[in-house]
Order: C-alpha cells, then structure tokens, then sequence
C-alpha cells in the first residue's frame, strides 16, 4: 500500500496534464503540454526532468520510511 | 520422442481440451451467476454490438450547416455538432475506433509484458536482472507524459499505431506481476516433471505455464483496454494526435473547442454523450475484470 502511495505521490508532484488543461491552471501537466504543441524541447525536457525527479524522490522517502513502519526491517 | 509417444502426446492434449471446454462452460456461467459480471457483460456486448453492427447500417453523417449546433430532438436524438452532423451517428461509428484503440493497446501491451514476465521468471538469472532493471526504469516514469511526447514522435495515422503508442510504456507493471506467477509455479511437480522429461522451453511456456497464468492475463487484459482508453481519450482532448475518424476524445476536443459546450450554450449533449459512453465502457470494464476475477480465481470465490 506504502508503494502505491510513492507512486501516487509522484505523480501528484509531476501534475495533472488532463485537468490542468481544463482549467488553464498554469502547472507542469499544461507547461507539458505548451510545450510539445510548441515543439519547445528544452521546456519539454525540465518538464520531464521535474516529473521524474519527484517520482524518484518520493519512492526514496517511502524507502525510508519503510524502516521506521516496519519494525521486522529495523532489526537487519 | 518417438511416433508413438507423439500420438500419445496428441491424445492427451485432445484430452486437456476437451476438458477446457467443460471449464469454458462453467466458467460462463460463473459469470452470468455474480450480478457485478452480468452487467459488466451486457455492457460491454452492447458496445460491442455498436461497434460491430453501427458501420454496416449507419453511413458517415454529412455536414449540414442549415442545421448545426441543435439541440436534442426527435430528428436528431443527441442533437447535432458545429456542422450539423447527427451526434448519436458519431457516437456509433466512434464506438469502432474507440474498441479498436483499445483492442490493439491490449494485445501489444500483454503480448511484450507476457514475453519479458515468463522469459525473466524462467531464465532467471543475468537476463532476469536486466528486463527487470528495464521494467522498474518503465514503471518509474509516469506513463502519461511518456505518451505525451512519444506522440509527436510517432506518426499516428491508424488504430493500430495508436495502440502501439499507448502500449509502449504501459507493459511493465504486468510484466513484473507474470514475472512474480511464474516465478511462484516455477517450482510445482508439473513442471518440473516436463523439465525432467527433456521438453523444449517453448514447449513448457505454452502447455504449461501459459494455461497457468491466462486467467490472470484474461483480467489484465480488461484492464490494459481501460487504461488504453482513459489515455487515448486524454491525448485526443488535448490534441497531440493528428488521428481522422469518429473518436470519442476527437468529439469532446471539437465540441470544447468549436462549440464552447462547456459556456452554457444549447450544445451541452454534444460534449455529454461521448462522456457519458466513456463512463459507461468504463464502469463495464471495471464490473467484468471483477466478475471475471472472481470466475477465475477460486481463492476470491466464497
């Protein structure tokens, strides 16, 4: 369930593109968007770059956060 | 093996039909039994049906600007769109392309995650590591802004294409759960004893491990099309895909865009009725991957 969790939590970091295209909300899902309808690569890359950045971060922390939840993992 | 092993082999196999196709029939009566499955299958038959029957009956609806923008109304049941084309006729033709879409995202995407989950899980080993490596790297990544840019890669002018969009980065959490099934009936006397009898790899994965797992395929499948089309949908709407045709995600873009359905004008069934198809193809999705989870895997029948 924690695992999910990382993933969802990263994904909430990396934006909605669908809904932030709704409601012109100016986040990283429209800038994503902005971007490949412009064929702005650079935007496209540090866009991408954030996504991935925050999936990654999130899944370390859940990593970590392992050792505090789970008390068979502590004692190794 | 010799000629009379082959024959006995053949009968067998005639045997492990036959005894499939009693399980066929219990299984589709499981189905029908749980009330969830039903109408999850009913749902689905009927788009089915549109899709199947809509092109042989209906033709291509005409632009017909004396009549655009109308409301609901006997003539015109779901009213008509920017040019005055039936909505109700859009919505049956895009019916085809919508299955199809999602048709072909779930046979790449189970196909390429069959061949890296058995592969790995009976290898083993180096070559284990590697897929595996590549698949955590796959799942990582969120899937939808992958597509995103893959589709101003790819030329997308077929469903065909289209599926292989969609499934390009949707194929790794499903290699890693087949990994994992046969990974945990690797060991079992069955296969072990056709290992021991010198059979081929191919020949284990297809008569042995393959029966095993396409139960788990069957559900995955559904599923896989759900996504596939959530995606689809989304990519249509935000108009990254260059792709002709009746489109559910095509109708909702020109019905936002050309028609402002969302500003209170009289064109609101325009913009509702692929929504309200992609709501409903869903929710049957959604009840028969649970029905037929539930048919399939005795541990979740009580």
């Amino acid at each position: 369930m924690i695992t999910n969790l990382a993933v969802s939590f990263g994904l909430l970091f990396g934006g909605s593109p669908l809904i932030e295209n709704m409601f012109f909300y100016p986040g990283v899902g429209y800038f994503l968007n902005n971007a490949i309808a412009k064929r702005d690569y650079t935007l496209m890359q540090g866009m991408f770059f954030v996504i991935i950045i925050m999936v990654v971060a999130s899944n370390l922390l859940v990593e970590i956060m392992y050792r505090y939840l789970d008390p068979r993992l502590r004692e190794q | 093996v010799t000629r009379k092993g082959e024959v006995r082999l053949k009968m067998g196999e005639s045997k492990y039909k036959l005894k499939n196709a009693g399980n066929l029939k219990s299984f589709i009566t499981t189905i029908w039994n749980s009330t969830m499955s039903r109408i999850g299958f009913i749902i689905l038959c009927i788009f089915l049906m549109a899709a199947v029957l809509g092109p042989m009956i209906l033709e291509q609806p005409k632009a017909d600007y004396l009549n655009r923008l109308q409301p609901p109304s006997v003539e015109h049941l779901l009213g008509t769109d920017y040019s005055g084309r039936d909505t109700l006729i859009q919505l049956i033709l895009g019916s085809r392309d919508v299955l199809l879409v999602a048709f072909w995202a779930g046979v790449i995407s189970i196909t390429f995650a069959c061949s890296v989950g058995i592969v790995s899980g009976l290898l083993g080993g180096k070559v284990d590591s590697i897929l595996m490596m590549i698949s955590n790297v796959v799942i990582t990544i969120p899937s939808f802004p992958v597509t995103m840019i893959l589709s101003m890669l790819i030329q997308v002018d077929n469903e065909l294409m289209f599926g292989l969009l969609l499934s390009l980065w949707s194929w790794a959490g499903l290699a890693k759960a087949i990994r994992s099934q046969v990974l945990t009936i690797k060991h079992k006397d069955f296969i072990e004893a056709s290992r021991i009898l010198g059979l081929r790899k191919t020949d284990i994965i297809v008569n042995d491990i393959l029966p095993n797992i396409i139960s788990y395929i069957a559900v995955n499948f559904i599923s896989i099309m759900k996504e596939a089309i959530m995606a689809s949908v989304g990519l249509m709407y935000l108009g990254l895909v260059p792709f002709q045709g009746n489109h559910w995600g095509m109708m909702i873009q020109l019905s936002l865009t050309t028609s402002g359905a969302l500003m209170g004008s009289g064109t609101i069934a325009y913009f509702l009725a692929p929504v309200v198809g992609i709501i409903l193809f869903q929710f049957g999705c959604y009840l028969f991957a649970t029905g037929l989870d539930e048919a399939l895997n005795p541990r979740l029948r009580v």
